[in-house]
């Protein structure tokens, strides 16, 4: 534990110098994790490729004010989170006209991951509409109240609310379609 | 479907998402070497202008001083130098008054004598003119009309006094001569000197020169020249500047509790009264209203109530605390002008300030989520705070009219003692003031320092 938090301060220290070996390692090290948040959160892989692309690109040019004896991985867990958050804004403002329906037709699990367990959860979570899949991320994943969603997302702590109660219910029929009827209830 | 589903629901996305497993795909990082090579930064960053103006300001202020202390030195050596010719010429002058009082007191004979003398004294002058340098001769510039200072003219000047009045012009000879010894080699910077001890002379020699019984008109002169002078005097004072000024200033205010975490600027407006104690020393007393924000982190600010993370946060220190203020400072100090020309000034100043700070806030960020804790503390009252900050200030001022002075002034506010009323917090500030300050004047009514004539 302590050689990896050692060779992650020397992956840090090397970003620092901008150095393209130790960028590109630390991308690779922190590939899976910081995927699997911005696939939550994005319309498709392409989506949350560059929302990691943009996550990384903040942490090579902030890692001057970054504290070495902090740990890495929530910083790069806010960034990334955040990063969602405002590319879910500018998706709002895209599509305040289209049908939150028309969501369904773009979800296609089967080019999203390659992981398989991740690649079944994330293609549930993805025939979620958007605003309800971003209430579910924070709140069931990520852990915030709805006081701070719904600050986040600019909407009411009711709407915040009244968002996750649909989004689980969605779920409930996705998981159901998906899987045996009580597979979540024996879980 | 009971709670308890929706509970499970959750529960298994939650798991579902711990250990994801997803495959490197090269070309997403290709992705971002193509961003990286190019040079681009996620996301426009905001131009900082309080920054740039503070920079700008504490560049205007090296270049200011450093041209004030150039032109200061070089006008000091100048004076120095204009000095020792004014009293060399002045040496002259006196010398020359001598021998011409001597020469309306000598008899005939005596005037004959020195006649002789003074053909010697010629003699040597045009010998010793030889051997001395051209620049001799351009030094003291002749009038176009008028007794000359230059030698060729002395010597047409002293042939022409052989005719009218051999006494005065030997006087008037020896006069010139005093002078072009003891002036000794001018620069231009004598030549002011040197022309003003001239045209004295020359103010005195037609006097002389036109008759032998000259003394009454030159008293008669002497009074008119004194007179003019007095009235000139006492009709052109302009109004004293008063002991009282005021100033008022503008500045960023970049704060922070510890040098290397600055944020965002706040802003700081000020007003303030000053006391001049004499030429150098001014105290001054004001108000400075100013917004202060500042980041640390959680570990470091000690909250005044005990076991408040425990309390509020479920005992985890947040990573990061923003906080921000108003402040109401009042200063009390000193200013100390160093260096003073005609139009510039420049000084330092320190002093201590008592706080009043309110709409105390803080912010508090977490690394991971913290369910149910506080995320802010904000202030329900005013705190005070006496004489708790010390500041330092160095500033330079440019007059712009007689009562109107702008200037520049660097500032850093240590804090002496923790301020505010959730934690104890020591609160560095600093920034550069733009100032104005305007000059009262007296009015008082000039002394005549001859009284007038009956």
């Amino acid at each position: 534990m302590e050689a990896e938090e050692i060779y992650l301060k020397h992956l840090l220290g090397g970003c620092q110098r901008h150095d393209r070996a130790s960028q590109k390692s630390l991308y690779k090290k922190f590939y899976s994790y910081g995927m699997s948040i911005c696939l939550r959160y994005a319309d498709n892989r392409d989506e949350a490729a560059e929302i990691l692309n943009d996550g990384f690109m903040k942490i090579f040019s902030g890692l001057d004010k970054f504290d070495f004896d902090r740990p890495f991985r929530p910083w790069l867990r806010k960034i990334l989170v955040n990063l969602s958050i405002n590319r879910y804004h500018q998706r709002q403002r895209q599509v305040e006209t289209e049908e939150i329906t028309e969501f369904n037709s773009e979800s296609d699990g089967e080019k999203i991951l390659s992981g398989i367990s991740y690649q079944e959860v994330i293609g549930m979570l993805h025939k979620l509409p958007p605003s309800y899949r971003a209430v579910f991320n924070l709140h069931v994943i990520e852990g915030y109240s709805h006081e701070e969603i719904a600050r986040m997302l600019n909407i009411s702590t009711g709407t915040s609310k009244s968002n996750l109660f649909k989004a689980k219910e969605h779920l409930k029929k996705i998981v159901g379609e998906f899987f045996e009827t009580d597979y979540v209830r024996t879980e | 479907m009971s709670e308890q589903n929706k509970d499970n629901i959750s529960q298994f996305f939650r798991k579902a998402v711990q250990k994801p497993k997803i495959e490197f795909v090269e070309s997403d990082w290709e992705k971002l070497e193509a961003k990286l090579d190019a040079g681009l930064v996620a996301g426009p960053q905001k131009p900082n202008y309080w920054k740039s103006a503070f920079i700008a300001a504490i560049a205007l202020l090296l270049v200011s001083t450093s041209l004030l202390l150039y032109t200061s030195l070089q006008v000091e050596k100048l004076t120095k130098k204009t000095k020792t010719d004014k009293d060399n010429v002045n040496a002259a002058t006196e010398t020359s008054t001598q021998a011409l009082s001597k020469s309306e007191k000598s008899t005939p004979e005596q005037n004959e004598l020195n006649s002789q003398e003074i053909n010697k004294s010629e003699k040597t002058a045009n010998h010793s003119s030889l051997l001395s340098s051209p620049t001799r001769k351009e030094v003291i510039t002749p009038q176009s009309t008028g007794p000359s200072t230059t030698r060729e003219q002395n010597q047409n000047s002293l042939q022409n006094a052989s005719v009218k009045n051999e006494t005065l012009f030997q006087s008037a000879d020896l006069n010139n001569k005093t002078l072009s010894h003891d002036a000794g080699p001018l620069d231009n910077g004598t030549k002011v000197a040197a022309m003003n001890s001239s045209s004295e002379m020359e103010a005195i020699n037609p006097t002389i020169a036109s008759d032998s019984s000259s003394s009454e008109k030159q008293i008669d002169f002497i009074v008119n020249c004194g007179a003019s002078l007095c009235d000139s005097l006492t009709e052109t004072i302009k109004p004293k500047p008063s002991r009282w000024n005021v100033m008022l200033s503008l500045s960023p205010d970049f704060s922070t509790t510890d040098f290397d975490k600055f944020t965002t600027p706040g802003g700081a407006f000020g007003i303030a009264a000053y006391y001049a104690i004499n030429n150098k020393f001014s105290i001054s007393a004001g108000v400075v209203k100013s917004n202060k924000f500042y980041w640390d982190n959680g570990n470091e600010y000690k909250p005044n109530q005990t076991g408040y993370w425990d309390k509020k946060t479920n005992g985890i220190v947040p990573t990061k605390i923003e906080g921000s203020c108003s402040v109401l400072e009042i200063p009390i100090g000193l200013q100390y002008y160093f260096l003073s020309k005609k139009k510039s000034k420049l000084y330092i100043a320190s002093t201590f300030s008592s706080y009043i700070m309110f709409n105390e806030s803080y912010q508090y960020t977490f690394d991971a989520p913290n369910p149910g804790a506080a995320e802010s503390w904000n202030a329900k009252k005013t705190s005070y705070s006496l004489f708790s900050i010390a500041n330092l200030a160095v500033g330079y001022e440019r007059s712009i009219s007689n009562r109107i002075m702008i200037g520049v002034s660097p500032y850093l506010k240590i804090p002496m003692s923790g301020i505010g009323s959730w934690a104890n917090i020591k609160l560095y500030s600093t920034g550069a003031a733009f100032t104005l300050r305007y000059q009262f004047q007296k009015k008082e009514k000039p002394d005549r320092l001859i009284p007038p004539a009956d």
